[in-house]
Order: C-alpha cells, then structure tokens, then sequence
C-alpha cells in the first residue's frame, strides 16, 4: 500500500481531535496538558507530510523541530505552575482553581 | 580774523593721572581699612594716609601747573590712559578716551584745589579730632579731592561729568555725616536730588551738543552732517571744530524746536551749573548743606565744589561766545542771585548760614564775570573767593569748636580775646570780601563789576547788571560786618566755662593765617592796568580765552549788543570808587548798628517786623517749594502707586477673573452637556460589561467547549456557504 | 579649550541636576555643592568664551540679502557655532552659536547663575542672641537646586539658540522652574504670584509660537533653497538667520508683517516688562526667595529685549522701524512710570522691583534710537542692570534675612549696624541711580546720547529719569540706613556673613570695572550691533 498524504492527514486529525476530546473532558490539569500535546503533535505530523510532500524545502521539518522543543519549554513552565497550584491548592482539579475569573 | 590764534599745543605728561590717583587711594585705604586702623592705631594712621596722599596729589600738580607755567607758549598737558567708550564699526560714532587735560584754566583750578584742599585737611585733624567714625570723614574728603580734580582736570563733556556728580555723591555723604540726625541726613538727600535737578539739564545739552554735532533724523532716516566727522565730546576737539568756518555756520544755523543749538545747550548747561554752583532757582540746598561738619562746608560748599559751574561755564567758552542769549541768562541770573542771595544775608542768626548764603552771592559775582564774557575775571574771584570764604568757614569753625558746637550768634560776642588768631584771620577775610581795596576780594570783585558794566554783548544793559553787583557788594560788606561784630565784639555770650576751656590749635591756626594772609594779598596777581598793574592773571589764562575774546569782539561788533563803552582806565577807576565809597559806607552802618548785641527780636523793631519776617524766614522759598513742588511730585508718586495696584494690576485681576467666571460657566455646560453623553456612553460600556461578565466562568473546559462548538459552527457555515 | 563650549554652558547644569535628583537623601548637605559646582563650570567656560570671541566679526546684511543660504556660520557674525539636524521632517536644528547681541548676555546668565545659587547656600545658624536665622534655602533643597539648574540651562538656551523651535523650547524650559521656584520657596502670596507669572509668559509665548509657526509655514528663501547642517535642501526653516536674512514672506490675508511683529513684540515686551504688560514682575519679585529675585531681574527680563533684537529687528527691519516711535514712547513711560511707582513703593523688594521697570525702559529706549550709541548703551544696559539688580535684590534679601519684614518704614539707622553692608548698599544703589564712574553711568548715558538724535522729545523726557531715580533711591537710603536706629533688636544684626560676601563682591568689581573701563564688554557687541544697525536702516 502506498502511503499518500490522506493518510498521514487522517492520522493528525484523529490525534488531533483526541486531544480536543482530552482537552474539553479532563479534570485534572495533567491530563488537559497531554491533550494539548496532543493537539501540538498533530499539527506537527500535519507540518512534516506538508513538507515531504508538498513543493519541497525543509521550512516544515524545521517548524516541526521548532514545536518540540517549544512544547518542551511550555511543558516545562505548565508543569511548574500545576505544581505551584497543587501547592497552593492541594488539588489539580482545574474547575476549582477559577480565581483569576474575578 | 580767527587765523591768528592757533589751538594751544598738546604735551603729552605721564604724571597726570597721579594727580587724581592719590587721593583715589587714600580713600581705598581709609575706606576698607580705615576703622581697623583707626582701633588699632589711633587716628594719626587715618589722618597720616588722608593728608600724605592730598599732599602728594599736590606736589604732582604743583609740577603740572610748573610745567604749564614754564612754557611761554600755551600748552595743554595731556594724558590719555585708556579708550573709554568706542564702537567697533565702520560708521562714525562716538569715541571717547579715558583721558586728562591740563591747560592754564585747569592749572588755577588745580592750585585752588589741592592747595587749599591740602589746608583744609589738615584743618580737619584738629576740628574733627572727637568725632567717633574719624576715618569715614577722611575717607570721604579724600574721594571728594579726587572726584574734584577729575571734574577740573576731565577733558570732556563726560569725563567732567563723571567729576561732576561724583562731587555731588561725596557732597552728599558730608553733609550727612551726622547721618543718625535725621534733619542732618535730609539736608544731604536735598542737595543730592536738587543737584540731580542741574544734572539732567547738564545730560539734556550734552545730548543735544552731540546731535548737533552728528547729524538728524528726518523723515524716518538718519542723515549725517555737519561734516560729517565723528561725533566728540571732548573739549578741544569741538573748539578745534568751530575755529572751522563752514563747520561753525552749519552748526550755529542748527536749531531744536525753533531756538539756536547753541543757545538751548548752553542755557542746559547753565542750567545744570546752577544747580552746582548754588544759583537761582536751585540754590536752596546750599545753606541746608551747612549740617555737614564746618571743613567740609569751607572745602566743599566754599571754595571748590560749588565753584564748578563757574568753572564750566568758562571751559566752554568757545560754545558760550556764540549766544548772546546764554550770555545774557549768565549775567542776569547772576547778578540777580547776588543780590537775592546777600539780602537774605543779612538776618541769618546761624553763623554758617550767613556765610553761605554769602556764598550763593559770591558764585553769582563770578556768574556775572562770566556771563559777561570776562571769563578770566569770573575765574580770578573764583580764586580769590576760595581763599577768603575758606578762611571764613575755617574761622566760623575754630568758634564752633571752641563753643562746643554751638553755632549761633546769641552764644558768640566778644571772642576776640578768646580766639586771636581766629579773630585776626576772620578779620582779613571779612575785609576781602567786602573789596575793601588793596585785599584780594577788591581786585577780583571790581574786575567783573567793570567788566559787566563796560560789556557790550548781554541783552541786558550793563549798567544794570553793574548796579545790582554794587548793591550787593554794599549788602555783603554790612552783612559781613554784622557778622564780624556780633562774633568777636561786644561782651562775651557764651557761659564762663566755656571761654575758659576755649583754646586754638596748631593745626587749626595755620591754615587760618595761610589762607586769611591770601585774602589780602592774593590779589596781587590780578591788579589791573587802571591802577597800574599789569593783571598777570588775565595774561596768564589769555590763551585759553583768546580766540573766544575775539568772536565776543566780533560778534558785539556785529551788532545786538548795548555796549556802554567807557573803555578808559579813568572810568574804571571812577566805579571802583563808587564801589568802594558803598562799599564803606555798608561797614559803616554795619558798625554804628551792631555796636551792640542785636537779638532777632531787636532787629525787628529795628528794620520793620514785616520786611524781617520775610528776609529771616528767606522769602519763604523753601516753603514755597515744599508747597509748589515737593509736595505735588510726591502726590503725583502716590497716584502712579495707586494707578499701578488698582487700575493697571485691576484690569490684570479682572482679566484672571473674568477667565475664572468664563472657565465656570464652561465648566457647567461641560458638565451637564459634554461630560452628560460621555458619561452617558461609559455607563452604558460598563452596563454591557457587567452582563458579558457572566459568560466568564473561569472553567477551561467550558471554554473549550465553547471552542469546539465555535469551530464546528464555522466549519458547517463554511462548508455550506462553500456548497451554496 | 573645550570643544562645543556652549553646549557644556547650556547642558552641564542640567547634568548637575541630574546627579542631584539622583544623589541619596542622605548626602543632602552636599546638594548645595553640587549645585555651585554646576553654576560654576559654565562660569569658568563663560572666559573662554569671552577671551575666544572674535570682536570684529558681524554679518553684512546688505550683502546676504542678495545671496544663496549658506552654511558659513562666519557670514552671518556666529562663532563657537553648532549645528546639527534634530528633527528632520520639520528641518529643525540644533543650531546654537552667539554674536556680538547675544554673547554679553551668555556672560551675563554664567555669572548671575552663580552667583544665585551662591546666594541660596544654607549657612549655618549662628549662634546670637536674637536668633536670626541667616537663611538661604532651609527646605526641599533636592528639588531647589535641581530647578535652578534646569533654569540655568534654560536661560542660558534661550540666548545661544538660533534656531526658532530650539529657541522656544528652550524659553519654555525655563518658565517651568520659574514656577515651582516662586510657588514652592516663596512668600504669603507666592501661589498668586507663581500664577500670574507664568499665565502671563505663557500668553506671551503662545503668541510667539503663532508667529513662529506663520513664519516656518509662508517663509520662502528668496534665492536658492535653505540648507540642512549637512547640506540637503529643505522649503522650510526654523533657522533664525536664514529667515532673517534671505526670506520672503507670503502674507495670508490679513496677516502682515506688522502683526507678525507685534505678535513677537508682545511676547517678549511682557517679558521685559513693558508698561502696561508689567504687574507680573513686583508681585513675582516681593514673593520670589531671593536668588529667585536675582535671577529673575538680572537674566529673565532681559530675554525680552534680547529677543526683541535677535527676532523683531533682523526678521522685521522695515516694521521696526515703523514701531521705532512707539518703542521709544514705551520705553519713556517705563523709565517715568516705573520711577514714579517706585517712589511710592512701602516694601523694600518692591521698590526695587519697579526700580527694574524704570530701568529696562532705558534698554527699549536705546534700541528704539538706531545709533550706534544708543543701540550699545542698550544692551550695555542689559548687562549693568543685570549685575546692579542683583546686588540690590543679594542687599535685600540680606536684610530680610535678618529683620524678617521688608517695610521701608519699619527701618531706620541700618547704618550704624551693619557698616559693610551699609558699604555694599552705598555702591549697588549709587549704581543704580546712575552715578558715573559705576556701570550703570556708562550705559544710560549712551542711551541718552544716542536716543536723543532720534527721539528728541522723549529722551528729554527720559532723561528726567535721573532725578527721578535719584529721589527714589535717596529716599529708600534715608529711611532704611540713616537717622537713629529704630529698633533696639537692629544694632545686634550681624553685619554681612561670608556666603553674602560671596555672592556681592563680584558683582560689585564688575560694577566698579565695567564704570571705568566699559570697552571689555562694549568691544563684544559693537561690531554686531553696528551691522544690524546698518541692516535695520538699510530697509527704510
């Protein structure tokens, strides 16, 4: 079988869409940051087959890279406030922590 | 004709302005060291610094006037030390040194002021030996000796300016020298603001000399003329100008405001020397100036100051010649105040008063010599009054020193016997200047009386100027001899104690008998040719008067003049007799009246009540100037006061006010109109704000849901749209 | 020598400010230091700029008119010029330099400058028995000095700019200071003062501002185009020479060159002040603190007749002389009026406030005249006044210090106290009455010569000014200083403390110097003052 760019496009929105599901459904503020990982990584495969198979160059390769290591960064940082929240807080549940709305 | 005089020769002369600079110094040092050494080292380390550098000053004019003398041509002696005032541009302005001049006219001055300024100083160490702030006088004597000689040496219109008020300035300071009497300190702010009167009229010609010296303004462009030569204010070169023909037609055609240039700045001029010299109608500061210590009235209000405008009204000779009108105003207001002035003489109770008012007269003697074109006599009775009137107010302060500062007549009589020297010296110059002959007072006197009468270029008749001189000169012997007895004749007035401590000092006597020996002798130099002599004095200052003689020839030639014309030494001789004859018969009536004491009272009964109340209260000038004068300016100074706080500042206040009542009224329609939409607007914002607000539940999830709904939303309307 | 001398005149002040405002509280005593240190370098650089100036360089209008714009600043008489492009989509420039009208006043600001803020050191109470506290400024001295130096800058700004936008900057710089400095560290009424101080230069400046905007707008050159510092063209310019000397004007209906002369007239005649533009300046003076007052007299009002001449005269020849007579006539009312307000005046600091009216009436007089005399002996005027008015304002001050009142009629025997200062007082106000041999002498009587040859009437009239001032200042000396002492507390005054020394015996060598031998100073402007003599005439 030979693999076309519909495959690859299908694959990024069904992660893309599990992420969302993830993203809308999940209490708990670890698990909505996989379901924005999700979502990143999806635009990332989308960024890769654009550039395998669209007119060439290497601008989606490297914006692919780019997304990594930003995520990484954005991880890094959310993963740190969830810890502050946790402490502050004692919980991870994003609903409770609704403070800023005021 | 003006051929034959040629401009005297400059010499150049390194030295002159030592003349100046000395006393400059001494009074630096007494004036910031002064009362250090005055505490330290008593007063001989003032009086030492005062006197050395008078002295010094005069050794080095008594070499000026040596060199002057020496040379049988005439000289000027000239120093230039810096330029003054100049422009740097290409047009023609004015440019004026820094710069001393000494001529034979300067030369007199210059003996009279360091030789009897030097006399006076040392007056001063004695009678001014108790005063406290004894370095301060000095100081001021010294500033005064070189504002004096910088006013007679000045080889300009400005230069002699800078003299001229700076004699004012110290005048001022002396006679205030008793400052913390507030009487005392007033009659020096009189003489200072009455003296500022003459000074305008001085600044007024000479802003006029020079405009008529440059060029015009006409129609709205600046056009110069009269030769277009750089404008100058310094004596020789506006001489050496009019001795130019076509210079002197242009400048005597130039009129302001329909009179004569010349005449107008003359008058000015005159003017401003009456203010100085003490004439009508400015003379009322002069016997107020008597608060000052008694030298300072000898040296200042005697013999140089008030002399100045005699001085300049000769030094401007060349300008005066050409206005008979100026001449005229000279003579008339001269002789006018020596008679005015020696009337008022007569009833004065205050020693010094009666001299100066003896002094006023005497200035308008020698305003009458130079009015009348005889400036060299004008300038000779400048002299000779120096010496007798100095040995007056020196002797009138021996007596006051000796009675304690007591200074009126009723505390006087009999002090003959107290006070020898004092009396013999006072006697001498009582007799000078009464002109009885063979005395200094004589010669000089009786050369402008003949002078006036024989004149042939005032307006006035000569005749008359002559008998308004010989009354006066009648008044001025009976006053003074009324002095005389009521002082030293008689019995004795003042307390035991007194007479008995009164003694004369050294230092105090020998400028007497110097200056009372000159009021007899001095004459000498002037005897004129009627009496065979041969007037050395007149000879002496020909040169600097030569060429202005001869235009007054000319110019009374010419016509306009009421020439009397004796020219004889038989018709001089016959009306130095009358003078002489009334003269006598003054000190004659003079001595049967005041035999004895006569109070104010008794000479009431005496002359008639009314004719004494006037004279004694001096025609009520002061008064009718305080009520006519004095008093309106200082209203009209309170109504600009008020005019300035009420209305000017008013319209201000108004203006700010009437912004505040505009921005307030403003202010209301912004607030109900302007601001009502704006707020208006904001609350309805904040209104939709609070309602919107409630969409934020702060819950993610909800969010993204709304997000996932947003999206899906839109891609079916896409997709639909898309399709359609 | 210093490279670009003027900026550092202008802007070291300004970094002295700075180092102030950002100095810790806890150095405060040396505030005052640091403040004299700042008034001090631009007095140094101030003899460099006087012994460099070249005194016969002066533009030749004549000549100019009639060619291109150039950058030779020679040309138009500039020298220790600097020119560079500031704003570049308006062609303005920051163009500073001085000629012979504007460097005696450059002297003028340095000196006075340092001299106030000497004036304004806080001495240490003495110990005596009344306790009078010999004050200089006691309170807030972070910001005093910080506003004195920024008004240094502006001052000194305002008289080396040439071009029209850096010119008006800088007036406005130092308006503000002005300000705070009375409204802040003055007396009873110093809000009402400070108010209508600076409501009155503002309605002056915005006046100005109109007439600047019209001239940058409908000024066109009338050969070749104007040039940039660094050479590119530019339609329009702020550059003062360049629209002085080869404009043409489109006028806008109504709009001539009379109103636009006006406009700049007013403006700067409040400033000077002018009858009847002049009530700002006794209120201003009797609440300002002294070196306020020094400042004020001897710097501020001269900007008006400095600008009257740099502005009005080269950019408007021709309607300058159309308003000569009236300039005259003002400036003749000045002198009279003043004198007469004078007179009347009870508070010491205000006498000697409309003391300056009358004697800045003499500077509009001389100018109004167009001889070489009387144009010299105006901004000769400028600077003795400048010097003598300090004296008097430093003399006031001292004995406001110590009586705490300024009722001429509360005084009385000061002279037996205090003898120095008595001294001092002798010279400053004989000065002021214009007593020859002092400064002042020199340049009223140049006045006097030159404006009578053009105004005849009015300079007699003037001239009567002399007897006037005599009354005034005589009558002030005879209350305060002669007859006895009237209250026992004044014979335990101190006499002059050495910060007064500091401050007056400058002032008063100058005075003395100036009296004698003026030509120092009269050399620096003649040349320049001749050649727009020359220009002004030139368009008759």
């Amino acid at each position: 079988m030979h693999v076309t760019l519909t495959h690859f496009l299908v694959l990024a929105a069904a992660l893309f869409v599990l992420g969302l599901i993830n993203l809308a459904t999940r209490r708990n503020a670890i698990g909505v940051l996989l379901g924005v990982e999700l979502i990143l990584n999806a635009a990332n495969i989308n960024l890769v087959a654009f550039s395998r198979y669209g007119i060439g160059g290497i601008e989606g390769h490297a914006f692919a890279v780019m997304v990594i290591a930003l995520a990484a960064a954005e991880t890094v940082v959310a993963l740190a406030i969830v810890l502050a929240i946790f402490h502050h807080y004692r919980t991870v549940d994003v609903d409770e922590v609704s403070r800023m709305k005021e | 004709m003006e051929g034959a005089i040629h401009a005297a020769r400059e010499v150049p002369a390194g030295y002159l302005f030592l003349i100046p600079l000395f006393p400059l110094v001494g009074f630096a040092l007494n004036a910031t060291v002064g009362a250090t050494l005055q505490k330290r080292l008593g007063r001989g380390a003032v009086h030492g610094i005062a006197l050395a550098t008078v002295f010094a000053s005069l050794a080095v004019a008594a070499r000026a006037i040596w060199e002057v003398v020496s040379h049988d041509d005439a000289v000027v002696l000239t120093q230039t030390l810096w330029p003054w005032i100049g422009f740097q541009w290409k047009g023609l302005s004015l440019s004026l040194p820094f710069a001393f001049a000494v001529d034979r006219l300067t030369a007199v001055m210059l003996f009279v002021v360091t030789f009897v300024g030097s006399l006076i100083h040392v007056f001063s160490t004695g009678y001014m030996q108790d005063e406290k702030p004894y370095w301060r006088f000095f100081a001021f004597m010294n500033l005064f000796m070189f504002a004096m000689l910088v006013l007679v040496m000045g080889d300009s219109f400005l230069m002699m300016f800078v003299g001229w008020e700076g004699v004012g300035l110290c005048s001022y300071l002396l006679i205030s020298y008793y400052y913390e009497e507030p009487d005392k300190a007033a009659a020096g702010m009189k003489a200072f603001v009455v003296n500022r009167i003459g000074d305008f009229a001085f600044i007024a010609g000479m802003a006029l000399l020079l405009w008529a010296l440059v060029g015009t303004w006409q129609d709205g462009r600046f056009v110069a003329d009269a030769g277009s030569q750089a404008p100058t204010l310094v004596f020789r070169e506006i001489e050496a100008r009019l001795h130019d023909d076509a210079f002197r037609e242009a400048f005597l055609a130039k009129t302001a405001w329909g009179v004569p240039v010349v005449t107008l700045s003359c008058v000015l001029f005159f003017f401003g020397a009456c203010g100085k010299s003490a004439q009508i109608p400015l003379y009322v500061w002069l016997p107020d100036a008597m608060a000052g210590p008694t030298p300072v009235s000898a040296l200042i209000h005697a013999a140089t100051m008030v002399t100045a405008g005699v001085y300049m009204v000769a030094r401007l000779n060349f300008l005066y010649v050409h206005s008979q009108t100026a001449m005229t105003v000279v003579a008339v207001v001269g002789a006018l105040t020596a008679l005015f002035a020696a009337t008022i003489g007569f009833f004065q109770t205050d020693i010094k008063k009666v001299l100066a008012y003896s002094t006023v007269s005497q200035l308008g003697y020698m305003f009458v010599g130079v009015g009348v074109g005889a400036f060299s006599a004008g300038i000779f009775h400048l002299m000779t009054h120096a010496f007798f009137k100095a040995c007056l107010f020196l002797g009138s302060g021996s007596i006051i020193y000796a009675l304690h500062h007591r200074q009126d007549l009723k505390d006087m009589g009999g002090l003959r016997r107290v006070l020898p020297a004092t009396y013999w010296t006072f006697l001498a110059a009582t007799v000078a200047i009464a002109g009885i002959p063979g005395t200094s007072g004589f010669f000089s006197k009786d050369e402008i009386l003949w002078r006036a009468f024989d004149n042939g270029q005032t307006l006035v008749s000569g005749e008359v100027i002559w008998l308004f001189g010989v009354v006066a000169a009648m008044f001025t012997a009976f006053y003074m001899t009324r002095l005389a007895a009521l002082t030293f004749f008689g019995t004795p007035r003042a307390d035991e104690h007194t007479l008995h401590h009164a003694k004369e000092y050294k230092r105090m006597t020998i400028p007497l008998w110097v200056l009372g020996g000159l009021a007899l002798v001095g004459g000498v130099v002037g005897v004129p040719q009627a009496l065979g002599g041969s007037n050395r004095f007149e000879h002496f200052l020909e040169p600097v008067f030569a060429w202005s003689g001869e235009r007054l020839v000319w110019l009374s030639e010419e016509g306009g003049g009421h020439g009397a014309g004796l020219h004889s030494h038989a018709g001089e001789v016959v009306l130095m007799a009358v003078a002489v004859g009334l003269a006598v018969a003054g000190i004659l009536a003079a001595v049967r009246i005041y035999r004895t004491y006569r109070s104010p009272e008794d000479e009431a009964r005496l002359y008639g009540a009314g004719i004494h109340r006037v004279i004694f209260h001096k025609y009520f000038v002061d008064e009718g100037y305080w009520a006519g004068v004095v008093r309106p300016f200082l209203a009209l100074t309170r109504a600009a006061g008020a005019f300035d706080k009420f209305v000017i500042d008013g319209v201000v206040n108004l203006c700010g006010h009437a912004t505040k009542v505009t921005a307030w009224i403003n202010g209301g329609i912004d607030r109900v109109f302007v601001d009502g939409t704006v707020n208006a607007l904001a609350t309805a914002t904040i209104e939709a704000g609070q309602r919107v607000r409630r969409l934020q539940t702060g819950r993610l999830q909800a969010y993204v849901t709304g997000i996932i709904v947003g999206l899906s939303g839109l891609a079916v309307l896409v997709y639909a749209l898309g399709r359609g | 020598m210093v490279d670009h001398v003027l900026s550092w005149m202008t802007f070291f002040p300004l970094l002295a400010a700075a180092a102030i405002l950002v100095l810790p509280g806890r150095l405060q005593s040396a505030f005052k230091w640091i403040a004299v240190l700042g008034a001090a370098v631009p007095f140094l650089l101030a003899f460099q700029v006087w012994l460099g100036f070249d005194t016969h360089l002066a533009a030749d209008g004549r000549a100019l008119r009639g060619a291109a714009p150039t950058l030779d600043a020679a040309a138009y008489g500039l020298q220790f010029v600097e020119r560079a492009v500031w704003i570049r989509a308006f062609n303005i420039e920051y163009f500073v330099g001085v000629d012979g009208v504007s460097v005696s006043m450059v002297l003028l600001t340095a000196l006075v400058s340092l001299v106030a803020v000497i004036a304004s050191v806080r001495v240490a109470r003495p110990v005596e028995p009344h306790h009078h506290s010999i004050a200089g400024i006691q309170v807030k001295e972070r910001a005093y000095y910080g506003l004195i130096l920024l008004l240094e800058t502006g001052m000194m700004g305002v008289f080396v700019a040439l071009d029209f936008f850096l010119f008006y900057v800088f007036w406005e710089v130092m308006l503000l200071p002005m300000y705070f400095l009375i409204g802040v560290w003055g007396g009873p009424r110093k809000e009402y003062a400070a108010i209508k101080f600076f409501l009155y230069t503002l309605l002056g400046s915005v006046l100005m501002l109109l007439a600047i905007v019209y001239m940058y707008i409908y000024a066109h050159p009338a050969h070749g185009s104007y040039l940039l510092a660094d050479g590119s063209a530019a339609p329009h310019t702020f550059n003062m020479m360049y629209l002085s000397y080869h404009t043409q004007f489109e006028w806008v209906s109504f709009i001539t060159g009379k109103l636009l002369w006006v406009l700049f007239f007013i403006g700067f005649a409040i400033k000077i002040p002018m009858f009847p533009f002049h009530t700002w300046l006794p209120d201003a003076h009797v609440e300002a603190p002294t070196a306020i007052s020094v400042i004020l007299a001897g710097v501020l009002l001269k900007m008006g007749t400095y600008g009257i001449l740099r502005v009005n005269y080269p950019v408007f020849p021709a309607e300058t002389l159309w308003a000569s007579t009236a300039m005259a006539v003002f400036g003749t009312i000045n002198i009279v009026y003043g004198a007469f307000c004078a007179m009347s005046q009870k508070d010491f600091k205000s006498l000697v406030a409309y003391s300056s009216i009358s004697h800045m009436g003499f500077v509009l007089l001389g100018m109004s005249s167009f001889t070489q005399e009387g144009m010299n002996g105006a901004v000769l005027q400028m600077f003795n006044h400048g010097t003598i008015t300090s004296m008097m304002f430093i003399l006031v001050g001292v004995i406001y210090d110590r009586a705490h009142h300024r009722d001429l009629a509360g005084f009385g025997g000061l002279a037996k106290a205090m003898p120095v200062y008595t001294g001092f007082a002798g010279l400053a106000f004989m000065a002021a009455l214009g007593l020859p041999g002092l400064s002042g002498f020199i340049s009223e009587a140049l006045v006097f010569l030159g404006a009578f040859q053009t105004h005849r009437v009015a300079t007699i009239i003037s001239a009567s000014g002399v007897i006037l001032a005599a009354s005034y200042v005589l009558w002030m000396v005879h209350r305060v200083f002669l007859g006895p002492l009237r209250k026992e507390e004044y014979g335990e005054f101190s006499d002059l403390n050495w910060r007064e020394w500091l401050s007056l015996v400058p002032l008063a060598i100058v005075v003395v110097v100036l009296g004698f031998y003026p030509m120092p100073v009269l050399d620096l402007m003649s040349a320049s003052l001749g050649a727009l003599r020359d220009f002004v005439l030139a368009a008759g």
